[in-house]
């Protein structure tokens, strides 16, 4: 759905260019942005006043820690940019506390806005003025040419053709039980019900494969998950604190002191990457740190990449080399050699060799870092990114927008409905209505829907939460 | 004996001419109805029966909107029955078989009774137009003598009637129905105006001789015992004996006789050049189609209680007389038959209706309204609901009251027109449950709720039939209540009687309307089993609906919340399409064409793409700048 069936959601995005600055700002604006925000911020009042500055802790409720100190600015419907409700919230510049501030606020209820939203409905609601207008109907231009360009190459890459089986697929059974409605009296065939079922499933597993192919759309969706392992003391926790460029996990000299895995988040290549640092891999008689290791162990399984550190220079034992093959497969195995400021430059390559062989690993997928130091950090990071960038835009994968995959969940969800509801003999009028609304995310992903907005692509152009 | 000036004259007096004279009169304007025939007041020309799915929807709205129809098909029913009765409660719809002569008199003597309404019989062969102010106005309608009747307002419903002509096999003959003529010059004096007029085609089967069919080789079918009057003020108990309908079904012989001698029905030749409907494909259109049938089936149904005549349903076609006698001998139970007057086609003109408004005024000629076949429909009822329609609004504009326009989720009514206005036809329109996006909440049993406030605010629906409703939503609310306030508790007693009704046990205290929404209990079982108020059926079946299904009409009822925001959006009248950017010029083309009300309107245009509608929203609110547009300007 575009914009036009969105229009009273409360959305909310980071309105400040992202990376380090000394202040973020996060705009939250729409009908609900007070009590929302206060589930937060508990000192907001209930009616607040207008472009008044309140100060105060923004809690994250489920883990009862603060999340950041705030300053928020509220604007009173129809004194405000959008013309809804907004609340400002300033935060320090730290990519972390976004991510974690946004995260809350869409568990309470907030959709992330899309590109040019806040223009959009800042627009909408006659804030801007002529001259601005123009300015947007320039870009409708623009962007309707566009779009068909775009809608070219989506035919020629041959995504379209999928849904378009989809849609026909879902059309034909809706088509089949309108006529056993409409039709009921007159000498139709009425549709055998294991014929639909059998029809439904298959639209259902196109649905999913195509869900499921485009890894691309999921890493966008979910994220990408990097997690830290290997020995105790290897410097994991340094390593992630200058990743995330802050004392997230306790850094320490004494083995084992990280127990619960200790997370943070990145942007890189256009999504988002959780990095993880988990307890070392040992065996222990430590209660607390024995659980630990079994989160750890759960986190490797649930991981895209893996970054195993080894201490440059390091004994290369059996019990390493287990531990080494037992990281799972389908994970991208990437082996870290830390602390490379203890060694000189010929040792480092010389070991790197030496555990080239050891492992039977690739030397492209070896890096040498020193974690406290930086040295050898970005190439490792820019390494990662290009890897992004091949996953999520290679050729052979097409990128769904986070709306296109919202569209095919439900899809999924309806076809699934509707095949349980046929199972229960559900009354036709019913059944369709499950499947109609499946057919529409279909046709919206097509843009066949009239309330699909090519527009929602021209706002696109703006930056978010301008 | 007449007076020359009328405030209102409607066209014809078929299904949409009834509603719509009987609307104006009772509105308290002055109104004369010209017929050609004055025999033929309200005639069933095709098939003895009113209702069906969608259809039996709209004429319990036609009731509530104070029309006609409803009571006149309870008056004359001869078997009714309730389709999709196993089916839910938005699917379910009314059909009544009726005596045909017994309606058309109906309607003729409700009609002659009928205060500050005139009838008069002759044939309007012109409209007088002049232009007032610049703009053309019809002012009047010019009879073959060339007498002119002045009126303010004219409705016209020709039906099938204009430039009609009729064929079997190669016979071609000017009229609209067999026995009466068509109606020349009227359309081509429209089309001069500027109206894009085209053609249509229907067609209808053989009557047959009651006499001379074998019965016994036919397959009965009773109707219902439970009869459901569709209107709210018809009595519950049926005036006329009821009747069977008979079920046979053509074979192979059949449609091998109709397939070679396909080259003599003129459809297949190509004389007719208008479109049929493909909902109701003639014999010739089915074994055609569906090449690989063997069989399709046909219904036998008595055209009244006095008559002969046996409407054979399903079969029109316009073969030959020959042709149709020697195929239908080849059916169980018509080996012998004989046919009354053998099936024909008819082509006729018909008004693109994107040419006129949703009050069904049209947009070239003032104070003239289009209603009925004339628009490309199909079906009494149809036509019924738009004859009501343009006479409200012909008598609401006499008032200088705003047009009466139903919206897509209030009734099928309003799906019907905003479908013809917004869309156009190819083919004849009927009705479907389908066309209807809201169909969940546009049901039989609560279409009181949907329209009787209305129908009391523009004053067609009488007081004490207003009263009456008021009386049983009333008697529905506290129903509801007071089933929301009857606890059951989760003992003994109370799961003992719910496995006995073939229930499950109940975990957590609750009411009876948590029992209402299990699947496998109803009112009926719950009655059974526990101490419920007895009521009417009238009054407990729509609010077991509601309760049953409310997860289903809840969200319904968001979708519809969602949509009627872009409704309300309206679009000034003077808009300018040209004068606004990212317009591409098919769109602008389509945007002045069908001149939409509504952004909600203008998104169901096909052709106008969802980018347009934002370029269109976007200029909107520049024009705010210069005027107040606060999304409730009325632009129609």
């Amino acid at each position: 759905m575009g914009y036009l069936g969105r229009d009273e959601d409360t959305i909310c995005a980071c309105a400040t260019p992202p990376g380090r600055g000394g202040v973020s700002l996060i705009r939250v604006s729409g009908p609900f942005s007070v009590s929302i925000v206060k589930k937060f911020c508990g000192f907001l009042p209930e009616e607040p006043e207008s472009h008044r500055v309140y100060y105060g802790h923004f809690q994250d409720i489920s883990k009862d820690q603060k999340i950041d100190e705030v300053l928020l600015t509220y604007f009173k419907k129809g004194r405000s940019f959008t013309g809804d409700d907004t609340i400002e919230i300033s935060c320090h510049g730290s990519e972390l506390i976004v991510a974690e501030i946004i995260a809350a606020l869409v568990q309470a209820g907030c959709r992330t806005a899309e590109r040019g939203e806040f223009t959009y409905r800042a627009f909408m609601s006659g804030r801007i003025d002529l001259v601005q207008a123009e300015g947007v109907l320039s870009l409708i231009e623009s962007q309707s040419k566009l779009n068909k360009k775009m809608a070219l190459r989506q035919l020629q890459g041959g995504l379209s053709e999928d849904f378009q089986d989809i849609e026909k697929g879902l059309t034909f059974i809706l088509a089949n039980m309108e006529a056993g409605i409409d039709f009921s009296t007159e000498d139709i065939d009425p549709y055998e019900p294991q014929e639909m079922q059998d029809r439904l499933a298959d639209c259902y597993a196109k649905v999913d494969v195509l869900r499921d192919s485009y890894q691309s759309s999921h890493l966008i969706q979910q994220g990408l998950r990097v997690v830290l392992a290997g020995q105790p003391n290897v410097g994991k926790s340094s390593l992630i604190n200058k990743i995330l460029r802050q004392e997230k996990a306790i850094v320490t000299e004494i083995p084992g002191t990280t127990r619960d895995p200790v997370e943070g988040q990145l942007f890189l290549g256009g999504i988002t990457v959780q990095f993880v640092d988990t307890a070392g891999l040992r065996e222990t008689d430590d209660v607390v740190e024995s659980i630990g290791i079994q989160k750890t162990k759960e986190e490797i399984l649930n991981s895209d990449v893996i970054f195993y550190l080894l201490e440059a220079g390091q004994k290369l034992t059996n019990e390493i080399l287990e531990e080494f093959k037992q990281l799972p497969e389908d994970s991208e195995r990437i082996l870290v050699i830390n602390k490379t400021d203890l060694i000189s430059d010929e040792k480092i390559q010389e070991y790197k060799e030496i555990t080239s062989k050891f492992f039977d690993l690739n030397l492209d997928l070896i890096y040498a870092i020193s974690a406290t130091q930086g040295a050898g950090l970005q190439s490792l990071l820019q390494n990662l990114e290009k890897w992004i960038v091949e996953k999520t835009q290679g050729s052979s994968s097409v990128v769904l927008s986070q709306r296109q995959f919202e569209e095919l969940r439900r899809a999924s969800e309806c076809i699934q409905k509707t095949k349980s509801l046929l199972q229960e003999n559900e009354s036709p009028e019913f059944v369709a209505f499950e499947l109609q609304d499946g057919l529409k995310a279909i046709q919206n992903i097509l843009g066949r829907d009239p309330n699909d907005a090519v527009m929602d692509q021209v706002f696109k152009e703006f930056c978010i939460g301008k | 004996m007449r007076a020359i000036d009328y405030d209102i004259v409607v066209v014809g007096a078929g299904h949409a001419g009834v509603e719509a004279c009987l609307a104006t009169a009772r509105m308290g304007y002055k109104t004369l109805v010209v017929t050609t025939n004055l025999e033929r007041i309200g005639y069933m020309s095709c098939n003895p029966s009113i209702g069906g799915l969608a259809k039996g929807h709209m004429v319990r709205e036609i009731d509530f909107l104070g029309g006609e129809m409803a009571k006149a098909a309870d008056k004359t029913c001869i078997q009714f029955r309730r389709l999709n009765a196993r089916k839910g409660p938005a699917v379910r719809g009314s059909r009544v078989q009726n005596d045909k002569d017994l309606y058309c008199k109906y309607m003729g003597k409700t009609l002659q009774e009928q205060k500050n309404l005139d009838i008069l019989s002759g044939e309007v062969v012109r409209l007088r137009i002049e232009k007032i102010d610049g703009k053309a106005r019809c002012t009047g309608v010019v009879l073959r003598d060339e007498s002119v009747i002045s009126c303010k307002k004219a409705i016209i419903t020709t039906g099938t009637f204009m430039n009609a002509v009729m064929h079997i096999g190669n016979i071609r003959q000017e009229g609209g129905r067999v026995g009466d003529k068509a109606s020349i010059g009227l359309s081509d004096q429209i089309g001069e105006f500027g109206f894009s007029v085209k053609r249509l085609k229907t067609g209808t089967p053989p009557r047959l001789l009651n006499d001379s069919i074998d019965w016994e080789k036919t397959i009965p079918q009773e109707g219902d015992e439970t009869f459901y009057p569709f209107s709210a003020k018809s009595s519950k108990n049926l005036e006329l004996p009821q009747i069977r309908c008979f079920i046979t079904h053509t074979n192979e012989k059949t449609h091998e006789i109709i397939d070679k001698n396909l080259h003599l029905s003129p459809m297949y030749s190509g004389v007719i050049e208008g479109t049929g409907p493909r909902y109701c494909p003639s014999i010739e259109d089915k074994i055609t189609r569906f090449a690989e049938r063997k069989s399709h089936q046909t219904f036998l149904e008595p055209e009244g209680l006095n008559t002969p005549l046996v409407y054979l349903q399903g079969m029109s076609t316009c073969l030959p007389e020959d042709v149709q006698m020697e195929f239908l001998k080849t059916i169980p139970g018509l080996e012998n038959v004989k046919m009354e007057r053998p099936g024909y086609a008819v082509e006729y003109d018909f008004i693109e209706p994107t040419q006129i408004y949703h009050s069904l005024e049209t947009r070239f000629i003032d104070d003239l309204y289009f209603a009925g076949q004339i628009n490309g429909t199909s079906g009494y009822e149809e036509a019924a609901a738009q004859g009501l329609i343009a006479g409200v609004n012909a008598a609401r504009s006499l008032a200088a009251e705003e047009p009466l326009i139903l919206q897509r989720h209030q009734a099928y009514i309003g799906v019907l027109i905003d479908d013809l206005v917004t869309k156009g036809t190819k083919e004849p329109y009927r009705m479907f449950t389908s066309r209807a996006e809201h169909r969940l909440v546009l049901r039989e049993d609560n279409t009181g709720e949907r329209l009787a406030d209305l129908g009391h605010e523009i004053g067609l629906l009488k007081d004490s039939d207003y009263a009456h409703f008021q009386d049983l939503r009333s008697q529905r609310e506290k129903f509801f209540l007071y089933l929301k306030s009857q606890n059951v508790y989760p003992n003994k007693d109370t799961n003992e009687k719910l496995i006995e009704s073939g229930s499950t046990r109940l975990v957590k205290p609750g009411t009876l309307v948590d029992l209402l929404r299990r699947s496998e209990l109803n009112y009926e079982v719950l009655q059974e089993f526990f101490d419920v108020e007895q009521h009417e059926r009238e009054v407990w079946e729509p609010v077991e609906i509601e309760i049953k299904y409310s997860g289903y009409i809840e969200r319904q009822k968001q979708f519809i919340h969602q949509t009627s925001r872009l409704e309300k959006l309206k679009i000034p009248k003077d808009i300018s399409y040209s004068n606004i950017r990212g317009l591409s010029s098919e769109e602008i083309e389509k945007l002045n064409q069908i001149r939409p009300i509504s952004i909600g309107q203008a998104q169901r245009i096909s052709g106008v793409n969802p980018s347009a509608i934002q370029a269109i929203l976007v200029h909107l609110k520049g024009r705010q700048k210069l005027r107040s547009f606060d999304g409730s300007e009325i632009g129609s």
